[in-house]
């Protein structure tokens, strides 16, 4: 497995925004056959709860704006010190260009910054701390903005749907000769890149009329539409609970750390299931991690590793030093984790914003006709 | 493990209130569903260190396979 050491990453900011439309998961005791048991069961086994979705016209780079506003308000930022902008997510608004660009537009970020998507779902976060710890510890950039996002509720796959809560996430990475050491270490297998896939999204089956009603009936029991994500349960959980203990174990060698030595490990939030069964095998005791941020806001993919320093860590990094396991693991498959120091960082808390109002689908076919046939100026 | 612990256990995992037998047919239980497949695979790494996928769970018809594949 790729392994890193850096001495020079510094994580000095944290701020989290989920759309403020909560949904219970008692709300649909019809996708149980209106069985209150059944309901009841799927709460104790994935540990269902609430979770948070966005609604129309709102989307993931939508919340990546909200949260690095506050990131850039809060902790003052100087916006010419920042060197490059690097935004996770697998739902941009545009196929092309990435993300990145939208963001470094609404940041107003210098042209001195430079800007990088990367197309990394659950495991995402360490994957992108580990891009900007590699760009600190060569000295190319002192600060960096790292964003990522995601949503689900496009998605009427209500099976999977239920599991999902929208969320961004900004984070401050910067430069510091005098950083406690973090440690990565970072595997994938392509063998399972279609456990979790989207099929028809890309230049592979580009979405056509031929695709947009074709339902089709899942070994699991679930209808679904190809274009819409699919997810192999099992098979996600079987990957899950094979690899990434291993390559917990394997940092913690690495690192010369215990598990005892950990204060928090903040793993993806897939479901309480997985969870548990990936902690117990890395060696950590209960009281070491949590899956209440699945119960409380869904899994947020890309964005439940720093979901978890902002719902239960926020106190324990503002005002002290935390050494933390960040682990995540899922779509690609791709599997990630880190040990860093969290010390004395700002950190917003998860950050509950309406998005009222936002453009409709008439509004941007309107816009984008504008903007084309010269009758507009850009105002996106 | 002993059988009657396993099917003690496998009544849990099912949340069910009326015990099990190991002649039961699988596909016959109301909680054998997608759910209850990911939590028993979870029960057969966690106390057999044996990994299921979605082709074994196709070949398990009653309780006794399951136990059969426990090996107890």
């Amino acid at each position: 497995m790729t392994k890193a050491k850096f001495t020079k990453m510094r994580i000095s900011g944290l701020s989290l925004v989920v759309p403020d439309y909560p949904q219970s998961i008692d709300d649909h005791l019809d996708h149980f056959d209106h069985d209150p048991a059944k309901l009841a069961r799927a709460k104790k086994i994935v540990g269902y709860g609430t979770r948070y979705t966005s609604p129309p016209g709102c989307t993931p780079t939508d919340l990546c704006t909200a949260a690095g506003r506050r990131l850039i308000d809060e902790m003052k930022i100087d916006l010419s010190e920042i060197d490059a902008l690097i935004c996770i997510m697998q739902k941009p608004d545009f196929s092309q260009p990435g993300s990145s660009f939208i963001l470094h537009k609404r940041f107003n970020l210098p042209k001195s910054c430079a800007c990088l998507d990367l197309n990394q779902g659950c495991p995402g976060f360490v994957y992108g701390l580990w891009v900007a710890g590699s760009l600190l510890e060569s000295a190319s950039c002192r600060k960096i903005l790292l964003l990522t996002g995601d949503y689900y509720d496009s998605s009427p796959h209500l099976c999977n749907r239920l599991l999902f809560g929208d969320a961004a996430a900004a984070v401050l990475v910067e430069y510091d000769a005098s950083a406690a050491p973090s440690f990565f270490n970072l595997g994938a297998d392509g063998n399972c890149y279609d456990v979790i896939i989207n099929p028809s999204s890309g230049a592979r089956l580009p979405i056509r009329s031929d695709v947009l009603d074709l339902v089709v009936h899942d070994k699991q029991g679930d209808d679904l539409k190809l274009i819409d994500g699919y997810l192999d349960g099992l098979e996600v959980f079987n990957f899950s609970i094979r690899e990434v203990p291993p390559n917990v174990t394997e940092l913690f060698d690495y690192a010369g750390v215990a598990p005892g030595d950990i204060d928090f490990a903040a793993f993806h939030q897939a479901n309480k299931q997985i969870i548990d069964h990936i902690a117990r095998k890395s060696g950590l005791n209960k009281d070491q991690y949590s899956s209440l941020t699945f119960s409380e806001y869904g899994n947020q993919s890309s964005v439940s590793v720093p979901g978890v320093i902002a719902h239960i860590l926020k106190d324990r990094v503002s005002t002290g030093r935390l050494k933390v396991l960040l682990c995540g693991y899922g779509i690609g498959a791709a599997w990630a984790s880190c040990i860093t120091d969290l010390d004395h960082i700002y950190c917003s808390g998860i950050i509950k914003e309406k998005f009222d109002h936002m453009r409709t689908r008439e509004d941007e076919i309107s816009f984008w006709v504008k903007r084309i046939t010269g009758a507009d100026h850009d105002q996106s | 493990m002993t059988r009657a612990e396993f099917l003690a256990e496998l009544q849990d995992i099912l949340q069910r209130d009326e015990p099990l037998d190991a002649e039961m047919v699988l596909k016959d239980l109301p909680e054998w569903d997608s759910l209850s497949i990911m939590a028993v695979a979870g029960f057969f790494d966690k106390e057999f260190s044996k990994t299921l996928n979605f082709t074994d769970f196709e070949s398990f018809i009653t309780v006794e396979d399951l136990m059969a594949r426990a090996g107890i």
